[in-house]
């Protein structure tokens, strides 16, 4: 949704200032508060030019395909219990959960896994009617979840369905906020599952490097929650997000090479020359951990 | 006065999600949806920015969509240093670029709707719509 003026320019001057601290995150891995000052003053007048900022979060689904490759397992114990789902009362936690039963669903999707996905569908279902996203077309899901049983890409598009339906008619409804938990818990659960789903078979490189990648992502959620109200418990779900970034601004960084592209079989490939940073053990560990305690602030 | 502008808003917005469903969604296949509908209502002038992250080992379908009256918008996928990787101009309702990186990383989309000669003073908007699709590479 377009967001009015004023809005849209403190988001803008908050986004671009973020788009230099990666920049400078290329070059040193903590930047000082004065720094981030004087990096946002700079983009002021480059700011002023640009009316609409959209956001753009990696879908569960796509999370849970790179940690595939990377070799982890479909563990069902290692899934939210979606019997707990009626003990979220206020509209934040029932969001968030949407947000968390959502990410398992995808795992369960795309590990062909149908009745797990059915059931983690119908608790999706049940707390995005608890929050008001339309009935109407939810119906249609389900039928074309019982009309293609047992076929892994339907049921991937129709969950991938469900959740732009579902963001679409909350952007209609002017409840942006809403739809950020959404991302904000999917997100988490994402992250949560692909470093506890792992087994000898892992490439711990592999899921090192994803999560290392997850930085903007993470810039755009730290974003979006500026915007959606100053309750207890968002406040503390945002502290727990910045103390995340901190995390990331441990990283080293890694020289960059020149960027170049090609054209392959139709599909264009960009070579950015900006290698990931490097993350130490430790760091990823924190982070680990961290992503595990704010998932259990969420589902509690 | 703010029911009003939200009122307004959402009105506005049911426009792009119609416009969206109709001329952008039925190019996203083969690629699946990322679950988020970005569309906002523009003014000849006006420009839109979103920072996207792309991971390697996933294949992309980015398309851009635009009401016709919006003609000759431009988009360019840049990263931080402001290297191009991609720019077109619409001639059509919308364009769409299938791509994938190297490294993954954010890449910034920006889009610039043109000013345009409007001699009755009348302000008319149309719909803009980014969508982002992927699958495994």
């Amino acid at each position: 949704m377009k967001l009015p003026s004023l809005r849209n320019f403190t988001l803008t001057l908050a986004i671009l200032g973020l788009f230099a601290c990666q920049e400078k995150i290329n070059k040193k891995p903590v930047e000082s508060e004065e720094d981030k000052a004087e990096i946002l003053l700079k983009s002021k007048e480059k700011a002023e030019s640009i009316k609409t900022i959209f956001y753009s979060l990696p879908s569960p689904s796509e999370l849970t395909i790179l940690f595939k490759k990377e070799g982890v397992e479909y563990h069902y114990d290692k899934l939210h219990n979606t019997l707990e789902r009626d003990k979220y009362i206020t509209t934040v936690k029932k969001g968030l959960n949407l947000g968390i039963y959502g990410a398992d669903l995808s795992y369960a999707g795309l590990f062909a896994k149908h009745s797990d996905a059915i059931q983690y569908f119908s608790v999706s279902q049940l707390l995005a009617s608890d929050l008001g996203i339309g009935q109407t077309f939810q119906k249609e899901f389900i039928t074309r979840l019982e009309n293609n049983a047992n076929n892994k890409d339907t049921l991937l598009q129709v969950i991938t369905d469900f959740f732009l339906e579902n963001d679409s008619y909350l952007k209609d409804q002017n409840q942006q906020n809403i739809s950020t938990y959404v991302l904000v818990g999917g997100w988490i659960e994402g992250l949560y599952l692909g470093t506890h789903m792992i087994s000898e078979k892992t490439n711990a490189e592999g899921i090192r490097e994803i999560i290392i990648g997850q930085l903007a992502s993470l810039n755009n959620l730290l974003l979006l929650l500026d915007d959606v109200g100053k309750s207890q418990e968002m406040q503390l779900l945002k502290s727990n997000m910045e103390l995340l970034r901190s995390y990331y601004g441990e990283m080293e960084p890694v020289e960059t090479e020149e960027a170049k592209t090609k054209i392959e079989e139709g599909e264009l490939i960009i070579d950015t020359g900006e290698e990931l940073a490097v993350m130490s053990d430790e760091t990823f560990e924190k982070i680990k951990n961290l992503v595990t305690e704010i998932r259990s602030s969420i589902i509690r | 006065m703010l029911a009003a502008s939200l009122i307004a808003a959402t009105a506005l917005f049911g426009q792009c999600k119609g416009f969206t469903k109709r001329n952008c969604l039925p190019e996203l296949a083969p690629y699946l949806s990322n679950g988020q509908l970005n569309a906002a209502q523009f003014t000849p002038g006006e420009n839109a920015q979103v920072s996207i992250n792309f991971n390697k080992g996933i294949s992309y379908r980015l398309i851009v969509c635009a009401d016709p009256y919006l003609e000759d918008l431009n988009y360019q996928l840049t990263n931080s240093s402001g290297i191009v990787f991609k720019s077109d101009t619409l001639q059509d309702s919308h364009s769409s670029a299938d791509l994938k990186v190297n490294q993954t990383g954010p890449l910034n989309l920006s889009i610039k709707v043109p000013e345009k000669e409007n001699a009755t003073g009348i302000v008319r908007s149309g719909c803009v719509t980014i969508l982002i699709g992927f699958k495994e590479d």
